[in-house]
């Protein structure tokens, strides 16, 4: 199923429904996105399959201004309990890239910035470059906007380039191309049409002011939107 | 223990974590994490069973102390002898004498009873030697230790002999080494960790596990059935060679 007909059959449902709607392509297409981003987080906790899954077979490591190893994440990734958005990360013990024999291949395991002092407390979990770790810092550092992964374990081994796998989500400024398909099982696509619609109708039930700064002392024009308070008697008629 | 076969590490993991639902370790809980559960349980099997026995082989120093080992919990056996390490000669037991503490060399020591039985200041024993003395005017034994401070201290008469040889028993490997496995005791320690991990996660949800900890508990430590119990079983039950000399030893004694 290809973007181009579900978000135009969505647009033409919206349409038929309220004659003044005024949707862009695109605005739907959002809409999509970030309704298949949520059916496909419901659906990956429910099944934990395979199918969102991405892999990408080596990812540059950097540094931060206080040596701490990172990579930057190439894709967005669904935020599941423990991390298990980061289905594996690896390096090659032997050649500290991606690269290597199969049995020098290191796992990173999934841990939380909090709980990082307490893996030193046991000789079994301490990080090391045989037992690595990482955690996500997804919001700011350094006041910058970033989506990292912070490698732990690592910081005397010159590791290059990881492996990596994640649960990615849509990112709906990559939708470039309206006959790809969809990323979405083909029986999620009517809970994605029901959703998206309802999101609309949702939209289009919300007046343009909700709330009185007192410049304009004319009524609000309610019947500009599809609005059931339209439909509802005036506070000054008796109710018959 | 006479047996020479273990499990490895990454096989009581494969049957934990399908049990338990963490084959991905992405429940709360790291690799490192189950692996020192595992030590854990055989630590807890080896103060239970007194399973493993460990044996050092020290020159004797001339402070006559030696620092115990690590991983060690219970002295079984100590042997005084001459000759190499790999080859002694002339080996002598040593015994434990109560409160003795020897400050160096084991010259100067003290104990409630020195080794000539004497102990003059005592008002209400003021001399053992009467009590104490044999014939051949011997006191007991001179070879003998005690351990204190994490010191194992011997007598001065020791240093006659050039090496000591003590037999622990052991509580594993040392804390962040991989633990090892006899194959009799798989069945205790994946019930161990299992049971460990539902404890843990009780207190995360406890409407989901305190019902599935429970279980692993009664599988662990049902006196029946229980897979501890039944290691402990296994270990009495095992060496019988030995208990079958024993049994021909102590039935001879009065016959022949």
């Amino acid at each position: 199923m290809t973007y181009r007909y579900i978000a135009y059959d969505i647009q033409k449902n919206l349409y038929a429904s309220y004659d003044d709607a005024d949707f862009t392509i695109n605005q739907v297409l959002y809409w999509v996105s970030v309704f298949a981003n949520k059916l496909r987080v419901q659906h990956q906790l429910s099944t934990n399959s395979d199918l969102f899954t991405s892999t990408f077979s080596s990812i540059s490591v950097s540094e931060d201004t206080k040596n701490r190893k990172y990579i930057d994440l190439p894709v967005q990734v669904m935020d599941l309990p423990n991390n298990a958005g980061v289905i594996y990360i690896t390096y090659n013990e032997e050649t500290c890239n991606c690269a290597g024999p199969t049995f020098a291949q290191v796992w990173f395991q999934g841990t939380s910035v909090g709980s990082v002092q307490n893996l030193y407390m046991d000789e079994y979990t301490k990080p090391s470059s045989s037992n690595p770790y990482f955690y996500r810092v997804g919001h700011r550092a350094d006041n910058v906007d970033v989506n990292r992964l912070y490698l732990l374990g690592v910081e005397g081994v010159p590791v290059k380039n990881v492996e990596l796998a994640v649960k990615s989500s849509i990112d709906p400024r990559q939708i470039c191309d309206l006959d790809a398909d969809i990323s979405l099982p083909d029986e999620l696509v009517q809970d994605l049409i029901t959703g998206v619609l309802q999101l609309g109708k949702f939209i289009m039930m919300v007046p343009e002011e909700t709330t009185n700064d007192g410049a304009d002392s004319t009524e609000p024009d309610a019947s500009l939107y599809a609005n059931r308070a339209v439909k509802l008697p005036k506070s000054n008629q008796q109710q018959q | 223990m006479t047996a020479n076969d273990f499990v490895s590490i990454d096989h009581i993991l494969a049957d934990v974590t399908a049990t338990v639902n963490d084959k991905e370790y992405k429940r709360g809980f790291p690799k490192g994490w189950y692996v020192s559960r595992i030590q854990d349980a055989m630590q807890e099997l080896s103060f239970d069973t007194f399973w493993l026995k460990v044996q050092h082989d020290n020159e004797i120093p001339e402070s006559c102390q030696i620092k115990m080992p690590n991983n060690v919990f219970n002295i079984r056996e100590i042997y005084l002898y001459n000759g190499a390490i790999c080859e002694p000669k002339g080996s002598q037991v040593v015994y434990w004498k109560r409160l003795f503490n020897n400050t160096n060399s084991g010259g100067g020591y003290t104990a409630k009873v020195k080794d000539d039985g004497s102990n003059p200041g005592d008002l209400f024993q003021p001399n053992q030697r009467a009590y104490n003395r044999n014939t051949n005017g011997f006191y007991g034994p001179k070879y003998y230790y005690n351990v204190m401070n994490g010191l194992l201290m011997l007598s001065e008469s020791c240093k006659g002999y050039a090496n000591v040889r003590v037999v622990y028993n052991g509580m594993g490997v040392e804390n962040g080494d991989m633990p090892i496995i006899p194959r009799f005791f798989e069945r205790a320690v994946v019930d161990y960790v299992e049971e460990r991990f539902y404890n843990a996660m009780k207190s995360r949800d406890p409407r989901t596990f305190r019902g599935l900890w429970n279980d692993s508990f009664n599988r662990l430590n049902d006196l029946r059935s229980g897979s501890w119990n039944k290691a402990k079983k296994r270990i009495k039950a095992m060496d019988s060679q030995e208990k079958e000399s024993m049994n021909e030893y102590i039935s001879s004694m009065y016959h022949k």
